[in-house]
């Protein structure tokens, strides 16, 4: 049980990372902390898939508008 | 964040001197009572990019952030004369100075009312939000980048700007964000911990993992608990603590898509803050005073408004000092009169309340909550990084407030009422208001709890003789058929 849920973990983990390219250490001087700045990349890969997600939408309510005039 | 040396150490010529550390990007010190700030070229850069954005002038414009002056090459050379700052500059690598506006009274996050915590974080994300549009950037997000202008929160840390990269999608302070100002105020909410007791001895907030030992198991379920404080513990307790991967800066190749993860970040943690707001109305054990809680008939209460009016118009006192200040009702009189009132009380819910009303009617009043027997201390390295209650408040007032509290200061905390009107003389540069209580009130009987044999010899005329060491009585009232009189007392040696 607990190393399935360390597989979830970590796929999660490896999938939020992966959306980014990685390049040098950020200059800012505050401590990021760990915990926060995993859910930030959580956070963010569930925000990236949304970006798609909205584009694709308002693609359709715009085709839809346009075969309506 | 700057450490605020701003009203802290007296500096002479020569000396070394007191500055900030933290930021490689420059420091701030205080210099014959104005406040600088060294600025090494890349800390310069980003600082004009802030200057010169349209978000930028419009929030120093309006006086969100801290009115700054870049010094010309004179005023530099004058300043590098001395040969304490030529150090400094050299050591840091400097290759401007700035000189900031002096906020009038610099006060710390541990003396703040949750509420000014809140306003502080709101300030903190709507300025992220908005420099956003110039991709610029906040590199730190810690409520010591906030100070009070009466009861208006300002940014002062203008070196915390700096130009993004509109490929990076992560907001690096979102953690410092969440320990110092979102897990206080939770912790303060649910828990019911007073900030200073937080804040005072942990200069970097809470960790999630502190927070969530003190929860319960339903507790850590909860919306709102489990992404600030369940989520990135157990992430965190999964992660090797050698895996700096995540730590790398992130670049996406889709600057749209960069830009809208932010600003949803942004969004919602400033929902999350939102959510997190103190409550009006809270009580406490001194928040129905005025109201009821009090033995003050009207008449009374009328004669005593009366003489406080009467000595803030006679005064024309610009610096006002209200120790005690319950719901401020003698701090707005003051600050209605045109003076600019710094309120202190140690309890929270009534520093909450006054600050509400000053906000909400403009009033100039910075509430604070500090218990003036025992006073802030001086804090961070070497206890100089902030300094204490005390030493910003020594000689800052030319006048104080002492109404209905000596008796608190006699009975509970045991201070000699001559400790207490020599500091009173140390606070003012000229006057004082104080109400003397006699043992036989009800109110500090209250307080004796049967030790009355304690102060059995303090009569008027024991006051009155004590008063005298420090202070020439002006006038004096008694109010009608009680145990209290009022006193307009100037310091010896006033002008």
């Amino acid at each position: 049980m607990k190393k399935a849920r360390q597989r979830w973990f970590g796929s999660i983990g490896a999938l939020a990372l992966l959306s980014f390219a990685t390049e040098h250490q950020a200059k800012a001087y505050a401590d990021p902390g760990t915990g926060a700045m995993l859910w930030q990349l959580l956070a963010a890969a569930g925000v990236g898939a949304m970006f798609y997600f909205r584009k694709v939408t308002t693609w359709f309510r715009s085709k839809k508008k346009d075969s309506g005039k | 964040m700057s450490s605020a040396v701003s009203g802290s150490s007296a500096v002479s010529s020569g000396a070394a001197i007191a500055a900030s550390f933290r930021d490689p990007a420059g420091c701030l010190f205080t210099y014959q009572d104005r406040i600088f700030r060294i600025v090494t070229p890349g800390g310069m850069a980003d600082l004009n990019a802030f200057l010169e954005s349209a978000a930028g002038q419009q929030w120093v414009d309006s006086g969100r952030v801290v009115r700054t002056t870049i010094l010309g090459e004179e005023e530099r050379a004058e300043l590098l004369r001395d040969p304490a700052i030529h150090r400094l500059y050299e050591d840091i690598g400097g290759e401007a100075i700035v000189e900031h506006e002096r906020i009038p009274f610099p006060s710390f996050p541990y003396e703040w009312a949750p509420e000014m915590l809140h306003a502080a974080g709101m300030l903190t994300l709507d300025l992220a939000r908005d420099l956003l549009r110039d991709d610029i950037g906040l590199k730190d997000g810690t409520p010591y980048n906030v100070l009070f202008r009466g009861p208006e929160p300002v940014f002062i840390d203008v070196l915390s700007f700096e130009r993004r990269d509109a490929a990076d999608p992560t907001w690096v302070p979102y953690g410092q964000f969440v320990r110092t100002f979102l897990l206080p105020l939770l912790a303060n909410l649910r828990f019911g911990q007073p900030l200073d007791q937080i804040l005072l001895t942990r200069r970097d907030g809470l960790e999630p993992e502190e927070v969530y030992r003190w929860a319960s198991a339903l507790e850590r379920i909860r919306p709102g608990f489990l992404s600030l404080v369940s989520l990135p513990t157990w992430l965190a307790s999964r992660h090797s603590q050698d895996d700096a991967s995540i730590y790398q800066k992130k670049r996406l190749g889709n600057l749209e898509k960069a830009r809208f993860i932010l600003e949803s970040l942004l969004n919602s943690t400033r929902r999350t803050l939102e959510k997190l707001r103190p409550k009006a109305g809270k009580t406490s054990v001194w928040s129905d005073y005025m109201e009821s809680n009090n033995n003050y008939t009207s008449e009374h209460f009328a004669a005593k408004k009366r003489f406080v009016d009467e000595a803030l118009a006679a005064g024309g006192h610009r610096n006002v000092l209200d120790v005690g200040c319950n719901t401020g009702f003698f701090s707005a009189l003051a600050a209605r009169a045109g003076a600019s009132v710094v309120a202190i009380d140690y309890d929270p819910v009534v520093a909450g309340e006054v600050w509400r009303q000053a906000r909400a009617e403009k009033l100039d009043i910075l509430p604070l909550v500090v218990n003036l027997t025992r006073p802030t201390p001086g804090t961070g390295w070497l206890n100089r990084e902030w300094a204490g209650f005390l030493d910003r408040a020594r000689g800052r007032f030319d006048m104080v407030f002492m109404l209905a509290v000596i008796h608190h200061m006699l009975v509970t905390e045991r201070v000699p009422l001559r400790d207490i009107l020599k500091l009173a003389s140390e606070l003012t540069t000229d006057a004082l208001i104080i109400e003397f209580i006699a043992p036989d009130d009800s109110m500090f009987r209250r307080l004796t709890r049967g030790r009355d044999a304690l102060h059995k010899d303090l009569t008027p005329a024991v006051f009155e003789e004590s008063c005298r060491l420090y202070f020439e009585i002006v006038r004096s009232q008694h109010l009608e058929n009680t145990s209290r009189w009022l006193y307009l007392l100037r310091r010896r040696g006033a002008e």
